[in-house]
């Protein structure tokens, strides 16, 4: 399948004259790829044909904010999105970009896609899906503050449809990752007329797209149900229907999942893991996301502004005891860089900074800081924040630094570093679009100044950076990101901690589970065996 | 009567405009941006900006108090929820009736046992049933519910699995949580009553009531009962109220779609209208509370009775 999808596949080169051309048989390949994926299934299906159970019940640890493809930036929000919605391309399994509602893409010069839709495919509503669907999709994206920064590369004026099934997508300049950024989930494709007649609020809450599953019903605070599309034009879902249930509590949400109250649990504490996996009935998946956790260095703040204080900073931290200690070996792998594994253009080899609590002392010392350096970490107060705060605080007072604790409510944690008032903060960030160049851009850029919480200001940074995401030659594109990654990484900015792996407990009966690093999980291909 | 619960009721609007007052500056002061909250990481400034302005929060603290009071005085508003975007009056119409189920079911948890075990005690001072019963009443009040919550769940739901680990919806899904909460308020029920009961007991028509030959069963209900129920009801009064305004830690712990969880919710996200309008209604019923417990008085007690006027 994969190489199939490979042909339609947007790689990034610059004439992609293939995919106008050969078009017809791609589609034919395609087809019979299909019509073999089908058979298999049917025989995967005989070992469960007796199966009735159909209707899936899943704890998820909160309840989304909307249900429009722009509602919300949180993972699971974005994953219900992504079983009513789709995009006009898509990620598979290994984050390669294939083909969704558009069946091809061409590149027709460095600023311009052309993408040309599926025909036939329907809306929940029946109504066909029509290119006017998706240039008034990428209008509405634009206007949501949740959609803009996924938008702005793309020239809103100049979208265009020639006709029903052909949309022409260009960039105000040359931007490499424009297709992965048609993967993402905010701008899957609305109905037009639904939107308009519904209204975004109505819209929001019992949406209408083309996926393989519909909008039944949400009850707030407790529970959200989608049914299978009957009419859907792909692989139509094995199950009926899909229960969501808010479970805040994340001690409950295992009790639920070990008692069978619910068949599939997201956001396992680790401190579970081991009892989850013990027990016969059930299986734990742990697989990596694109969530990396670090503690930045606030960059405009006293004696942070100085590299060699940044660096003492990092050999006086023993990272690997801090992972184990907080995440277990089982919820986390240590990081050996700013980017997670997987990534296209991810540096490998970058020498760590190992445990050296005398070389901290001699940079600390060449940076004028003799038992005399005070620096303040503010983090989210949590029991994980809380202990790491403690650890940091032991391990930095060997070198001589003193660490003041700033614990703080999530609601005024974020105005206090959208205002870049702290100096030390730990922070979890996602490579979200699943391109190297839009998650280093956020953390690192001087444009991101305010919401990355490092806050660097580096020109040479940030002409790498620009000049990469314009850079449609893939090769010449990864060595520019390679490049970032070493200055970013010698610059100090801050202390990788780890890639965190993501967690499903689910039932033993329940096969088909994917598990992209996205976390976008496939409902549809869930299916329970007896 | 009738007037004087017209004055009470009159009474309740300087007590919810201050309420509004409070909530309002609190919410206002405390640090934290609702549009950062909803636009979570990675939000760039500009997005922030944009959805502020739209939200109304660049306004300053005359202007959006003024707004939130004409919302409600005259157009019976509350506002909208930022993050769901459901009318407020809606979400509290969903989440109320929950509350005030678990509230109901946990008080009449707490009124048997907390009633039966108080007059035990008093009328068997001093017995091993007393000490028993006063021992696990110190339990129940000091046990954290959360805590006693989990153990019950793992016992009930993991281990015999008689029970539904947690969500809301049929009558053994409320068992648990209205036990949780129902032994805690028991325990302050069950000392209530004995030491009232104990007071009662004493007195010289209890005496009285023995000398013209009275069953002692009856003597303890008509007579005892009946004189120390003023401050039990008053607790059970208060009890209840408070309980109305949502068991939080109970609610989280087993999903319940009450107004504890979403107030919670609400304050972790800056959602003021939620926030705003969920305070008012659990003032508004903490205070009807307070009324129907003083007429109650008036029914159980002719002496108060004759003062309401």
């Amino acid at each position: 399948m994969k190489k199939t999808l490979a042909l339609c596949m947007a790689g990034l080169m610059l004439c992609m004259s293939g995919c106008g051309g050969p078009r017809a048989d791609e589609a034919q390949t395609e087809a019979g790829q299909k019509a073999q994926t089908t058979a298999a299934e049917a025989v995967a299906e005989g070992e469960q044909a007796s199966t009735s159970k159909t209707e899936l019940l899943v704890a998820i640890d909160r309840e989304p904010q909307a249900l429009d493809p722009t509602g919300s930036n949180h993972s699971i929000a974005c994953t219900i999105v992504a079983q009513m919605f789709e995009t006009l391309l898509k990620f598979d399994d290994e984050m390669n970009v294939v083909c969704g509602l558009a069946e091809s893409v061409e590149q027709m010069d460095e600023l311009t896609l052309k993408l040309t839709l599926r025909k036939g495919i329907k809306f929940h509503n029946g109504d066909e899906l029509k290119a006017s669907d998706v240039i008034f999709s990428f209008k509405h994206a634009a206007e949501t503050p949740i959609g803009m920064p996924y938008t702005d590369k793309i020239d809103l004026d100049a979208l265009e449809a020639p006709d029903d099934y052909t949309v022409i997508v260009k960039t105000k300049e040359p931007y490499a990752a424009i297709r992965q950024i048609l993967c993402i989930s905010h701008l899957s494709i609305i109905s037009e007329r639904a939107f308009t007649e519904m209204g975004a609020d109505a819209y929001a809450r019992s949406p209408i797209g083309t996926g393989p599953f519909c909008f039944d019903s949400w009850s707030a605070g407790d529970r959200l149900s989608i049914t299978r599309n009957d009419e859907y034009w792909g692989d139509k879902a094995k199950l009926e229907k899909v229960t969501f249930r808010f479970i805040t509590e994340q001690t409950s949400r295992t009790v639920e999942v070990e008692s069978g109250g619910v068949d599939m649990a997201l956001v396992i504490p680790a401190v579970d893991y081991e009892r989850l996996e013990s027990n016969p009935d059930l299986e734990l998946s742990l697989y990596t996301s694109l969530y990396v956790r670090y503690i930045a260095f606030n960059t405009t703040q006293g004696p942070l502004k100085d590299k060699k204080v940044r660096e003492a900073l990092n050999y006086a931290t023993d990272i690997d005891t801090i992972c184990e200690v907080l995440y277990t070996s089982k919820g986390a792998q240590v990081s050996t860089g700013p980017v997670p594994p997987g990534l296209m253009g991810r540096a490998d080899g970058l020498e760590p900074y190992s445990y050296d609590p005398e070389k901290a002392r001699e940079l600390l010392k060449e940076a004028g800081y003799e038992d005399n350096l005070e620096v303040s970490f503010t983090y989210l107060g949590n029991a994980t924040n809380n202990l790491m705060a403690q650890m940091l605080q032991e391990q930095w007072a060997k070198v001589g630094v003193t660490l003041t604790l700033n614990p703080m409510e999530s609601g005024a944690l974020s105005e206090y570093a959208n205002g870049m008032k702290q100096e030390v903060m730990p922070v979890r960030t996602a490579f979200i679009s699943g391109d190297i160049g839009e998650g280093l851009e956020t953390m690192y850029h001087s444009r991101s100044q305010g919401t990355s919480r490092i806050n660097s200001d580096n020109p040479e940074l940030d002409a790498l950076l620009d000049e990469a995401a314009k850079e449609l030659d893939e090769e010449k594109r990864i060595e520019l990101y390679k490049k970032a990654q070493e200055i970013i990484h010698e610059e100090s900015y801050s202390i990788y901690l780890c890639y965190e792996y993501s967690s499903i407990a689910h039932s033993a009966k329940l096969r088909g589970l994917n598990t992209p690093p996205t976390e976008r999980v496939d409902y549809s291909r869930l299916y329970f065996v007896d | 009567m009738t007037k004087y619960i017209l004055r009470r009721i009159l009474f309740m609007i300087p007590v919810m405009l201050g309420v509004s007052l409070i909530v309002f500056t609190l919410m206002y002061i405390t640090p934290g941006d609702p549009a950062a909250i909803i636009l979570d990481e990675g939000a760039t400034p500009e997005a922030i900006e944009m959805l502020r302005e739209e939200m109304g929060l660049n306004d300053g603290y005359f202007v959006r108090f003024g707004r939130f009071l004409l919302d409600v005085v005259v157009h019976q508003d509350l506002g909208v929820c930022y993050q769901t975007h459901q009318p407020v009056a809606e979400r509290i119409a969903e989440t109320f009736p929950n509350t005030m189920m678990l509230a109901g079911a946990s008080v009449l948890v707490a009124v048997v046992i907390g009633l039966i075990m108080g007059i035990i005690s008093a009328v068997k001072q001093y017995s091993f049933f007393d000490t028993a019963a006063m021992f696990l009443a110190m339990v129940g009040n000091a046990m954290p519910n959360f805590w006693q919550g989990l153990l019950l769940m793992l016992l009930f739901a993991l281990h015999l699995k008689w029970l539904p680990a947690s969500g809301f919806g049929s009558l053994k899904h409320l068992i648990l949580p209205a036990v949780t909460i129902g032994t805690s308020s028991a325990a302050a029920i069950a000392r209530m009553t004995r030491s009232s009961m104990l007071e009662v007991i004493r007195q010289d028509y209890i005496v009285s009531a023995r000398a013209k030959g009275q069953s002692e069963f009856w003597i303890t209900v008509r007579h005892a009962l009946a004189n120390a129920m003023i401050p039990v009801i008053t607790t059970i009064g208060m009890q209840f109220g408070s309980l109305l305004g949502g068991a939080v830690l109970t609610e989280s712990i087993f999903a319940v779609p009450g107004i504890g969880k979403m107030m919670v919710d609400a304050i972790k996200a800056r959602n003021y209208p939620v926030v705003q309008g969920g305070v008012l209604i659990i003032a508004l019923t903490f205070s009807l509370i307070n009324l129907l417990v003083d007429i109650l008085y008036a029914y159980i007690d002719p002496r108060i009775r004759s003062q309401y006027r």
